[in-house]
């Protein structure tokens, strides 16, 4: 059986009754842990798994997904409306997106994400019908030493997240680098600046950090300066202009392609792809001031990513039978669980199962889209709410969603005490997004350098060992010393910088 | 006043009914029970698979709690610490009742737990790419000791039972010295296989099974005490060749001083859960070593486990105690 027919036999599966409502299910759960900060789609999965013995494994595997990737849509609303992303994959979105708020556009910020994630979401599934067997080999490709390599991409971009003061965005990265520190040591097993907390041997928890960064920082300050307080008259359910529509049109072109790329490299977390997608947005940008102000584009190609990432991350499940995210190694579970081993061997062993799940993919991001759009309307009325009670409310739901994470009271002083950092750094306007990204960065470059290392025994010429690892290594040196290069170039040919030397990146 | 009186008289009357009373009465609420590692995870599959039968038989729901952080020693640690009623129990796994209590700081000493009885240990075998210069064991020991620090390893993090299983393989075979590549867990660890990253690996099932039916990968030796599909094709066991086991148990335990009344009556809910056909096959699908043991049993298991891998580590040098 060709692809084709293959997928016709699975959308036959998919789209029968029991499935679709098992879709509908799915999706509807997936965007209410969205919405709830703190209660991810891990948790709701998990909570889940025992339900699934008794329904037939499809319809289970296909309520799951569902779950997966309609948690991908919910997050974005908190992140627009309150500033409260519940989790990575939304912390992106937050910067413009809330901007975009507050100037009484969230209807717009929240349908341009769902049609973003829609096309996203639906052209990745293509890519894992057509081209997963050949795709799968960029995994194998992607070694430590070429992850190191991309990383360092990922971090020399996340200096231009600064607003226009890119020395205090190293500060900032270097800050969260230098939280990443704690925790366990990946060759010794040893603990390391623990301090004896158990709480911190898998070191600081990325949750709680950007929710008391973002939401209660923001929060406290808005409380003492009465500003940012959305204009309540210009809330309109208005949602897309045309120039919306086309302003948007590349970045979610290039969001889709960057996500199912990130996609196919396991381990990768959905926060790089998504800084990725921001960062080029606002490079390609005619206008790049505007991003951090309620930049359309900022929220379009993030958001667009996210669902990309989220389903070319089921490509090297499927033809791998390696789970990229933590979220994917629970549906792995599930898998298991109804006696399914995932990897190239389920397309010859249930063929059946594999792609109405596939097809199921094409269902729910329709399911997805339908429900939605309608939906915006709904929530941009949440910020109606008097402060007085939507303060508390999302104070509230902070603690649960940072306590849930690992049921640890640990983490709500954590909350607490990047709440009180948060406050600090808006006051002084400091760049907080680059502090909280290289949190979740820092680790995942820790591993990949120490990994190509002991690969090469401690030779350093392992990071350079073939053309995807040296060019991204280039990449990196080019972005970071881009400023530096347009200054040196305008003394050059004798013009004068105007603008300050440092403030452009 | 009156009423603290009462509460005292009402507190020692309890306290010398004790063991009886609770047994009689428990459980009488939700029960919950901690994971110390992520949902999806194998441990966390047995102990939600086992629970969702064990709840019907208690008569009250059991609530799966996944405490993260150490390895699994945050977990276990809150069970060690919490009140022995009976309420709070929780699922370990090998290496924090066998590894990190002398490789790290672990606060208590599990060997102290209550052990309530074990749903599986895991299989272990050592895997090398299809396509290896390796035909055999014997060929990757004797071109690892004629070429010290060559061969390239991947472990699952940390120091774990994969480490362990490494080092007595080396141990056997006149203590020949490799690189390890640390991984976050047996998927990455299989990717880095497959990808030519690492030469040589001690894994589990569930991340080798597919690409072993596929054809990708290849086992030279089994570390547990069994693997049937692997001695199948004629994959021989280390306990014949060297004479040596890495053994991953996994058990159901609860805090110190758990009254026996109710650890037998959770011991044998436990059984009757195993013993359910359609239980027995979704533990089976997780891939791992199914056997229903007793709370002694399995108490004794990882005595002589933690003894066995205590002296592996210690000549490691990664043994702090």
């Amino acid at each position: 059986m060709d692809s084709w027919s293959s997928l016709m036999l699975g959308f036959s599966i998919a789209l029968r009754p029991d499935n679709l409502l098992f879709a509908l299910a799915g999706s509807i759960i997936g965007t209410a842990v969205g919405v709830l900060p703190g209660i991810g789609p891990i948790a709701a999965i998990s909570i889940l798994l025992p339900l699934t013995f008794h329904l037939d494994a499809t319809g289970a595997i296909i309520m799951l997904g569902a779950i997966y990737y309609g948690a991908m849509y919910g997050g974005t609303v908190t992140s627009v409306l309150m500033n409260v992303p519940g989790e990575a994959a939304s912390a992106v979105t937050a910067i413009d997106g809330h901007e975009m708020a507050k100037q009484g556009r969230a209807g717009a910020a929240l349908s341009i994400a769902a049609i973003g994630s829609f096309i996203g979401g639906t052209v990745a599934t293509g890519f894992l019908v057509v081209a997963a067997p050949p795709l799968a080999r960029v995994a194998l490709a992607f070694g430590p030493p070429e992850f190191f390599g991309l990383m360092m991409v990922g971090m020399t971009l996340l200096i231009g997240f600064s607003g226009g003061a890119p020395l205090l965005g190293f500060i900032s990265a270097l800050f969260g680098l230098a939280l990443s520190i704690p925790g366990t040591d990946l060759v010794e097993g040893t603990p390391r600046l623990t301090f004896g907390y158990a709480e911190l041997l898998e070191g600081i928890e990325f949750v709680p950090v950007i929710m008391g960064l973002y939401g209660i920082g923001e929060i406290l300050h808005n409380l003492e300066a009465k500003v940012g307080r959305v204009d309540l008259a210009k809330i309109t359910s208005k949602m897309l202009t045309r120039k919306d529509v086309s302003a948007s049109a590349m970045p979610i072109t290039r969001g889709t392609l960057i996500g199912i790329f990130c996609g196919l490299i396991p381990g990768i977390g959905t926060l790089l792809p998504t800084i990725i997608s921001y960062a080029v947005e606002k490079r390609v940008s005619k206008h790049p001031e505007k991003f951090g102000a309620g930049a359309i584009e900022g929220v379009a190609g993030p958001e667009t990513t996210n669902n990309a990432y989220a389903n070319g991350a089921l490509i090297p499940l499927f033809t791998l039978g390696v789970p990229a995210s933590p979220t994917i190694a629970v549906l792995l579970g599930a898998f298991m669980m109804n006696g399914l081993t995932p990897g190239p061997f389920l397309f010859q062993e249930k063929p059946e199962f594999v792609w109405a799940v596939i097809a199921s993919l094409y269902v729910g991001n329709v399911l997805l889209l339908v429900l939605n759009l309608p939906l915006v309307g709904i929530w941009v009325h949440l910020l109606r709410i008097p402060y007085s009670i939507l303060f508390p409310l999302i104070i509230a739901f902070t603690a649960v969603g940072s306590y849930t994470t690992r049921n640890s009271l640990f983490d709500l002083a954590v909350l607490i005490v990047f709440g009180i950092i948060g406050y600090v750094c808006k006051k002084i306007h400091f760049p907080v997004a680059p502090m909280a990204f290289t949190l979740i960065l820092g680790p995942l470059t820790e591993k990949a350098l120490r990994q190509s290392l002991s690969m090469s025994g401690g030779d350093l010429s392992v990071l350079v060992r073939g053309p995807i690892s040296t060019g991204l290594i280039v990449v990196a040196a080019v972005v970071l010393c881009m400023p530096l290069l347009r200054v040196l170039w305008r003394r050059l040919t004798g013009r004068k910088a105007i603008d300050l030397p440092l403030a452009d990146n | 006043m009156y009423q603290s009186v009462l509460g005292a008289v009402l507190s020692v009357f309890l306290f010398l009914n004790g063991a009886t009373v609770w047994a009689q009465t428990y459980p009488a609420r939700p029960i919950t029970l901690i994971v110390g590692y992520g949902a999806g995870g194998s441990t966390d599959l047995a102990a939600r698979i086992v629970a969702s039968h064990m709840e019907k038989t208690l008569g009250q729901p059991i609530i799966i709690e996944n405490k993260l952080g150490g390895n699994g020693a945050v977990g276990t640690r809150s069970v060690f610490l919490a009140k022995p009623d009976g309420y709070t129990i929780g699922m370990t796994s090998g290496s924090i009742l066998t590894v990190l209590p002398y490789t790290m700081d672990v606060g208590f000493d599990p060997l102290k737990l209550t052990f309530i009885g074990s749903t599986h240990e895991s299989y272990y075998a050592i895997w090398v790419r299809a396509d290896s210069r390796y035909k055999t064991v014997q060929d990757l020991a004797a071109y690892a000791k004629a070429n010290p620090d060559k061969v390239v390893s991947a472990n699952s993090g940390g120091f774990g039972i994969p480490d362990i299983a490494m080092a007595q393989l080396a141990q056997a075979n006149g203590g020949f010295t490799y690189r390890t590549v640390p991984t976050s867990g047996g998927a990455e660890q299989v990717l880095k296989l497959l990808a030519g990253d690492v030469e040589v690996q001690a894994n589990s099932a569930t991340p080798t099974l597919s690409h072993l039916r596929e054809g990708k990968i290849r086992a030279v030796l089994v570390v547990s005490t069994s693997w049937p599909e692997l001695e199948k094709l004629g994959v021989p066991l280390s306990s014949k060749l060297y004479g040596f086991t890495a053994r991953n148990l996994s058990s159901i335990v609860g805090p110190p001083d758990l009254p026996e009344p109710i650890r037998q009556k959770l011991e044998d809910a436990l059984k009757k859960a195993m013993d359910d056909p359609a239980i027995h096959e979704r533990l089976v699908n997780t891939g791992e070593l199914i056997e229903f043991k007793t709370g002694k049993q399995i108490k004794d298991d990882a005595a002589k486990v933690q003894a066995d891998q205590y002296l592996v580590a210690k000549q490691l040098g990664k043994a702090i105690k």
